[in-house]
């Protein structure tokens, strides 16, 4: 049972029912031959830039500035639903969302509104715009793992009512429309105003003052 | 009517104060300072577990900043260089060891050592081979900090963290020069392209500093009768016996080479640092010849780090360091005067020499147990081979002849293993608690457990209290503990020395403004000195063949040992933050410390420490093809000068304050022209530390003289992007 448990920390990626012991062995060891082989070719990895500023200061912007936005209260009703995606078989991008999602939990507020947030699984940029249709949230995060669907997502997204948030700053370049950057040891804000304007996100001068813009 | 204008009026004010607030509230969010060196991991600096925090790019440029040494002087909190006219020296919190070469603080560029293997020492002057330009930011981390990274973060951890190619992309060019003595010229670049398919970044910069003065001043110093010769001594190789040491301006004897480079080149989450750096300088204040330009030290280091970090899953993160530091130092020391050359009309060049490596693994794993950042295990090893060989000699300066036989050296190798761990918690959204221990093992020594244990409490809105338990360590260095020289014997089971320091502070964000407010006490136990021998010792240790010197009368012989106890205790604030806009930021950062230095049952103050000191900082950003205007201020107390028990009354350094007022901007009519221009001047005199021969009062010489300061200097730079 022990090992069970233990496995199922190290294999777990995602939410996934749950697996019998044998399952699990396989599983734990295709990861720990994985492990060793990525460790021998060591810089074979071409991972995601890594996130630079800490998930619950993230989650602290996140929720501030959603404030500022014109067509936040519009758009999230009563209660804001934000979706943090991650990438399937992604690691760290799974690592992200939880630690994202965990740190946003702890903040009472996002755009002066109670909230819900949900880890979703990337399926497809086709997947993501019927979500967006359907569910509509409020907010969706990007966190690593992402950066070779951007062009995918941004397409997805436009005019559709949305604040799309990224852990990078090369994702705003990319077309998420808000973004992260660690600038001289601070937190620095950055926004994609083209996209923005697609998707009905509008700060006003005195926000869009604090942060590094982008056409 | 009017009634409607004034609901009106008020109500736009009542909106534009809101807005105002909300903004505030965002501007203190963004104004928050990020430091990742405290826990080896991202965090709030108002969270972490140690006083940390950050200089930024902007602030070094705005107030002429152009050493680690001066930005802890001009923007740090409880740190504070002094100029000793050798490299310099650094302490914090009103404690500072004369003599440690800056082995008591860790120095990091990057993560990566920048303490050499040799001697623990390092500097944070030009001679560190820290390019300016290139650096993102200083995280200054204050307190005990072995627990994470070891010997030698006994005050506290510097570490520089370059820029990212991002933040310095395209070439540039830089020349500055502080006239008419010295001048930097550096290139630098940054890219971003595919590697393998793999988006990779590139940052570099070389750079090759001189300096050739100042010509300072310094008081004739008369030694009177050698004991040696019976006559007046020598202090200049071919001058006459007149036994006097200065009393003329050095022109000779202060001075900087030091060529450098850094690479950083980061792919995916791979990352290799290479920094090299060469460092000549000479001292114009020994106890030897008068402006000798022979006199000073040579030292070479290389870093190179390759480090790699995956996640393997949302449970568990492992990152491997691989590194290896190599350092050689040479040191001559030129004296012409019988006492310490008593080997006739001759000048003695008494020469140390060393080179020393380590090579290194470090793997560590970060394990989040819930999945949720709440309950975070950190466990790392570190190994390492070190190497170390040391060769001394003494020699006639004019004909190379070696004037005896030389001690043997070292030439030793070992492996030290480390293990350490960190737990953190978070129980609540307001309490963060991290606990942890790391154990060196060294050969030479018995093991060492350092200790850490930090909790942290967001009382209310932009409040956050902390209190601090930490450890910290300083092995003595091969250098200290198992090398002789021809005047300094071997040392005799030298200990680790140690502190233990207890800490706690308010922290509170408003906006953009942040202070800071602790109290702190520190014990500091078995500090390794550089001890001058009795004369009886002196003859003992020549019988015993620990040296080869001859006795001759007035002959002194040093070694180290464990000799001392510090208590330390005082209190540090900080103050910093901005108005309208963003235009006009202000700093101010004051300590108090009293440090009691205790030695075989006496109590005295510790000497060049001052027991007050700190800065403030003013500057206005004019806007875009403005310049920006700063004024920058650092300030000591009075303070004993070094080597102040051999006179009565000690001699003692006055207060002073060093103002800079820079200028700095893009230049007009040229794209990508932009300049600084900084005055500096320094109201003292004098500093603390004693020169010349004359280190205890002599009849001829009854007072000390004490290092000479260069006042006044203007500094302009200029920086060509391409």
């Amino acid at each position: 049972m022990t090992f069970s448990v233990l496995c199922k920390w190290l294999t777990d990626v995602q939410a996934r029912p749950r697996r019998d012991a044998l399952r699990c062995h396989g599983s734990f060891t295709r990861r720990t031959l994985g492990l060793a082989a990525l460790g021998l070719t060591f810089s074979s990895l071409a991972s995601a830039s890594s996130v630079q500023v800490p998930f619950s200061v993230q989650a602290d912007l996140i929720a501030k500035v959603a404030s500022f936005d014109r067509n936040f209260g519009a758009r999230a009703g009563a209660r804001a639903l934000v979706f943090i995606m991650q990438m399937p078989n992604d690691a760290e991008s799974g690592a992200a969302a939880l630690e994202l999602k965990s740190a946003l939990s702890r903040v009472s507020a996002v755009g002066d509104r109670p909230h819900e947030e949900q880890v979703v699984t990337y399926g497809g940029a086709a997947a993501l715009a019927e979500m967006v249709k359907a569910r509509k949230p409020s907010i969706i995060y990007f966190g690593p793992g992402f950066a070779k669907e951007l062009s995918a997502i941004k397409n997805s997204c436009s005019n559709a009512s949305l604040l799309t948030v990224g852990a990078t700053p090369e994702y705003v370049e990319s077309g998420i429309v808000l973004g992260f950057d660690l600038v001289s040891g601070r937190p620095k804000l950055l926004i994609n105003l083209g996209q923005a304007r697609k998707q009905q996100v509008d700060f006003p001068a005195s926000v869009l003052r604090l942060m590094k813009v982008y056409p | 009517m009017y009634a409607w204008v004034a609901a009106g009026l008020l109500a736009a004010i009542c909106e534009r104060t809101a807005s105002a607030q909300d903004v505030s509230g965002l501007e203190g969010l963004l104004s928050e300072q990020i430091v990742s060196t405290a826990s080896k991991h991202a965090e709030g600096a108002s969270s972490a577990p140690a006083l940390s925090t950050n200089v930024s790019a902007e602030d070094l440029r705005r107030y002429g900043i152009r050493t680690v040494a001066e930005a802890v002087d001009f923007l740090g909190i409880a740190v504070g260089s002094s100029d000793n006219l050798s490299g310099g020296e650094v302490g914090a919190r009103g404690v500072l060891l004369t003599g440690d070469k800056g082995s008591h603080f860790l120095l990091l560029v990057d993560g990566q050592t920048m303490n050499d293997p040799l001697r623990g020492g390092t500097t944070f002057g030009p001679g560190a081979g820290i390019p300016i330009e290139l650096v993102d930011h200083i995280e200054i981390v204050v307190g005990p900090g072995s627990v994470l990274y070891g010997s030698n973060a006994m005050f506290g951890i510097v570490n520089v963290v370059t820029k990212r190619a991002k933040d310095y992309s395209g070439a540039r060019v830089i020349v500055e020069s502080t006239l008419p003595i010295s001048v930097r010229v550096g290139a630098g670049a940054g890219a971003e392209f595919k590697l393998f398919g793999a988006p990779t970044e590139l940052t570099t910069q070389i750079e090759y500093f001189k300096q050739e003065g100042p010509d300072l001043y310094f008081e004739p110093e008369d030694t009177g009768i050698d004991r040696f010769t019976g006559q007046p001594g020598r202090h200049t190789r071919s001058g006459p016996a007149d036994g006097i040491w200065g009393g003329a301006r050095a022109t000779h004897s202060s001075y900087v080479d030091s060529p450098s480079g850094i690479l950083r080149i980061v792919r995916g989450n791979t990352e290799l640092h290479l920094q090299g750096v060469y460092y000549r300088h000479a001292s114009p204040s020994t106890i030897g010849n008068f402006d000798d330009s022979e006199a000073g030290e040579r030292e070479s280091r290389a870093i190179a780090s390759l480090k790699h970090r995956f996640v393997v899953s949302t449970l568990l993160e492992v990152s491997a360091r691989a590194y290896a530091n190599y350092y050689s130092m040479r040191s001559d020391f030129i004296a012409s005067r019988g006492e310490l050359c008593p080997f006739g009309n001759v000048t003695c060049d008494y020469r140390s020499a060393g080179t020393s490596h380590w090579l290194g693994l470090e793997l560590q794993s970060s394990w989040d147990w819930f999945r949720d950042s709440r309950f975070v295990t950190m466990v790392g090893v570190d190994g390492r081979q070190r190497g170390v060989s040391t060769s001394t000699d003494a020699f006639d300066a004019d004909t190379g002849r070696s004037l005896y036989h030389p001690p043997p050296g070292l030439d030793r190798s070992d492996a030290t293993l480390a293990a350490y761990a960190e737990q953190t918690y978070v129980p609540t959204q307001s309490v963060v608690i991290k606990g942890g221990a790391r154990v060196d093992s060294d050969p030479r020594f018995r093991a060492v457990v350092t200790p850490r244990i930090a909790l942290a409490y967001k009382a209310w809105e932009g409040g956050t209290l902390k209190v601090s338990y930490a450890g910290a360590f300083r092995a003595p260095s091969w250098d200290e503990a198992n090398n002789a020289t021809t005047r300094r014997i071997l040392s005799d089971n030298l200990r680790p020395e140690k502190v233990k320091s207890i800490e706690g502070s308010v922290n509170q964000q408003v906006g953009t403004h942040r202070l800071v407010l602790g109290g702190f006490y520190s014990k500091w136990t078995d500090l390794v000195e550089l001890a001058t021998l009795t004369e009886q010792e002196t003859i003992d240790a020549i019988r015993n063949g620990d040296t080869s010197v001859p006795f001759t009368p007035g002959v002194h012989l040093t070694q180290y040992r464990n000799t001392s106890t510090v208590i330390n205790y005082g209190l540090n604030t900080g103050l910093e933050g901005a108005f309208a806009s963003g235009h006009l930021l202000y700093g101010v950062s004051i300590t108090g410390a009293i440090a009691e230095r205790r030695s075989e049952g006496r109590s005295s103050r510790l000497p060049v420490a001052p027991q007050l000191f700190g800065n403030a900082r003013l500057a206005y950003v004019l806007g875009e093809q403005l310049p920006t205007i700063g004024l920058g201020v650092r300030f000591v107390g009075p303070r004993p000068a070094d080597l102040s028990s051999g006179f009565d009354p000690p001699p003692y350094a006055p207060a002073a304050a060093e103002l800079r007022l820079t200028l700095s901007g893009r230049a007009p009519l040229i794209a990508g022209l932009s300049y600084r221009l900084m005055l500096n001047y320094n109201t003292a005199k004098h500093g603390p530390y004693v020169v010349g021969p004359v280190t205890s009062s002599l009849p001829t010489q009854p007072a000390a003289e004490l290092n000479p300061v260069d006042r006044f200097r203007t500094t302009a730079g200029l920086q060509y992007d391409f």
